[in-house]
């Protein structure tokens, strides 16, 4: 089980909604990753002070270099200024992502989110997604799910190295709102998974804010090396989420076969 | 079956390839009577759109005989007489409920989505035949196509009209009447429509139906342009004559008070700003030439509306913003949304008010697609619309 009780994501609430040391939102609800500054008080003067020092030099050149030199004065003010470091992002965590580590144990975290909105009722799309057995039918990864005496989910997998087992636990549950899981403990990769549910504006159907948390084999390096093979947790999110939107409201989901991928459902 | 398949710029090959089977319950195959090349095929063909994998299947208009259906095929059968809208649509997300069918969120699978959002921020429905982007679907020139959700994509048309009369309500007669229509044309107003290829010349009479004064038609092919003059546009040739001033002079220096931008990104002509956008292009700087969006907002009567049917593929840069935010225009755009278009136009087909078959130079075999790609690109005086036959 869990070191912590709970869902890994819920215990990290605060964080996601990305409130301000005086606890005012800077974000509206619903919004997850607002989150943007990653640079701490020294790198960010550090970042000011050398783009300062750019500038001043690109602009006693001329031709290609003054034009080069500007641009990384620009950059580097900007880091500076903002306190968002696009290379570090890339390379390590975000604040909420090395928060979400440190309190589930893991050795680093990724934090994806995607949200849809789906032209459905919201008692209808709620009982449509907790119909654990019918997730096959729209996740891309998922080639099986069972669920056994204690409720938990045993997901089958396609991995590239053949056919795993994922056993979920459904940790948190508000009947058409919230639905939270959590991995097992020993999974290969620890994740944590969270599903809010909403009512858009009148007439503009459910939305569903999904956030996924999990420990990236690897490393910021496994985590890139899954995207590039199409296996990241945060993608297959997004595309879970669009094609059980596509299944709730038309009945199939897309497919360009055969020139590309094989439909589900 | 024989299949149009795109290899690279300037490479279309006609190929053998597996016939199409029904894979979703509201799929129907299609076997193609007709099928035409667009002009916004010719992108593909320059190869300026991007995310186009080698061996795609092109064309996305096209018409034909219903020959299988999925389990949830009711309201069209076997043997019905169809055409396709080129825009997939689901018919039951918010945009479609709106008619909004080029927006569609479900028809670009959620793979291709992945290739368009980052540059667009949310992905417009899938296509036929044109780029993974935009859904990675084969397209119609072909002799077999599958048509997801085709109870809303297969329009029913009637015998006793041809193909050629018909075919057109695939794409371009509604594309131009879309460009008609966006342009907000009151009575008395003057509209200038740049591009006097298909799109235009349906646009010309689109905009002479809503009750548009004076059309001007502005080109450089004298064959198209005769072909609008035919339709009772008066005609600019930009070779000829200096765009802006003439327009200027013959609006009582008003300016037209519609401009239709019936060309899209790739313009021809010899413009400073246009060569410049020719190079930057060529080196991969540049994903559009957008000419005729610049003069058409330097054109534009004060307060008027710029309606752009053409089709825009990446960046564009260099425009006069200052000018379009204090002259007060405003700036209406899209992919067609072919459904809602198709029966009203229909109706007008048969009333006879509309000829569409007047735009077709050729009518040739499928199989010669190769050359009737290469006429239609570099011989577009003589090639206004291409008709294949498979």
């Amino acid at each position: 089980m869990l070191k912590q009780k709970g869902n890994a994501m819920t215990r990290h609430e605060p964080d996601f909604k990305a409130e301000t040391p005086d606890g005012s939102m800077v974000a509206p609800p619903g919004t997850r990753l607002a989150q943007r500054q990653n640079l701490g008080g020294m790198e960010r003067s550090l970042s000011v002070a050398a783009g300062a020092v750019l500038a001043i030099i690109g602009a006693r050149r001329r031709g290609v270099a003054g034009i080069a030199l500007g641009l990384a004065s620009s950059a580097l003010l900007a880091r500076g200024a903002s306190g968002f470091g696009p290379a570090k992002r890339a390379l390590g965590q975000r604040p909420d992502e090395k928060a979400l580590a440190e309190s589930a144990g893991w050795s680093s975290a990724a934090i994806s989110t995607h949200a849809v909105t789906i032209n459905a009722p919201r008692e209808r799309v709620w009982q449509r997604f907790t119909d654990f057995e019918a997730w096959p039918d729209f996740a891309v990864n998922v080639s099986s799910l069972t669920r056994d005496d204690e409720g938990r989910l045993h997901i089958g997998s396609r991995d590239p190295a053949g056919e795993i087992e994922i056993i979920m636990a459904v940790t948190e549950r508000i009947d058409r709102e919230l639905l939270a899981l959590d991995t097992v403990e020993g999974a290969a990769v620890p994740m944590s998974v969270r599903y809010e549910f909403r009512d858009g504006p009148p007439g503009r159907g459910t939305e569903i804010h999904g956030t996924v948390g999990y420990e990236p084999p690897g490393g910021s390096l496994g985590r890139h090396a899954a995207k590039a093979n199409q296996r990241e947790p945060g993608i297959q999110l997004r595309r879970d989420l669009k094609r059980f939107k596509a299944l709730v409201e038309t009945g199939e989901i897309a497919t360009n076969a055969p020139q590309g991928q094989p439909a589900k459902a | 079956m024989r299949a149009v398949r795109w290899y690279g710029k300037k490479d279309v090959r006609v190929e053998t390839v597996d016939d199409p089977e029904i894979v979703n319950p509201r799929d129907a195959i299609i076997k193609v009577s007709s099928t035409a090349i667009c002009g916004s095929d010719l992108h593909l063909y320059d190869g300026v759109i991007p995310s186009m994998k080698k061996g795609d299947i092109l064309g996305h208009e096209f018409m034909g005989e219903i020959v299988e259906t999925g389990s949830a095929i009711t309201n069209v059968k076997v043997g019905d007489r169809v055409v396709i809208p080129f825009t997939i649509a689901c018919g039951q997300c918010f945009f479609c409920e709106r008619t909004l069918t080029s927006l569609c969120d479900n028809s670009n699978p959620a793979q291709n989505q992945d290739v368009v959002e980052p540059l667009m921020g949310h992905s417009p429905s899938g296509l036929f035949g044109y780029s993974h982007m935009l859904g990675g679907f084969a397209g119609g020139q072909a002799e077999f196509v599958r048509v997801p959700y085709a109870d809303k994509g297969c329009f029913k048309v009637p015998s006793h009209l041809s193909d050629d009369q018909l075919l057109f309500l695939s794409d371009i007669l509604p594309t131009g009447w879309m460009g008609a229509e966006n342009a907000d044309i009151e009575p008395g107003d003057i509209v200038a429509i740049w591009g006097a290829g298909p799109v235009g010349q349906f646009a010309i009479r689109a905009a002479l139906l809503m009750g548009a004064e004076r059309v001007i038609s502005i080109d450089h092919r004298p064959g198209r342009l005769a072909l609008a003059a035919e339709a009772g546009a008066e005609t600019l040739n930009f070779e000829h004559v200096d765009v802006l001033e003439a327009l200027a002079e013959t609006t009582g220096g008003r300016g037209p008070d519609r401009c239709i931008d019936a060309v899209g990104m790739e313009a021809h002509g010899l413009s400073a700003d246009n060569l410049f956008d020719h190079a930057r292009q060529a080196v991969g700087l540049a994903t559009d030439r957008p000419h005729v969006l610049r003069q058409a907002i330097i054109a534009c009567r004060k307060g008027g509306t710029i309606s752009m049917p053409g089709v825009y593929g990446g960046l564009v840069d260099g425009l006069p913003f200052g000018a379009f935010v204090n002259k007060g225009l405003t700036l209406k755009t899209g992919q067609t949304h072919v459904h809602r278009y198709m029966q009203p136009l229909l109706d007008r087909i048969e009333a006879g008010e509309i000829e569409p078959a007047s735009i077709i130079s050729h009518h040739m075999p499928l199989d010669k697609a190769a050359d009737a790609y290469a006429g239609f690109a570099n011989e577009q005086d003589e090639y206004t619309k291409v008709i294949l036959r498979p």
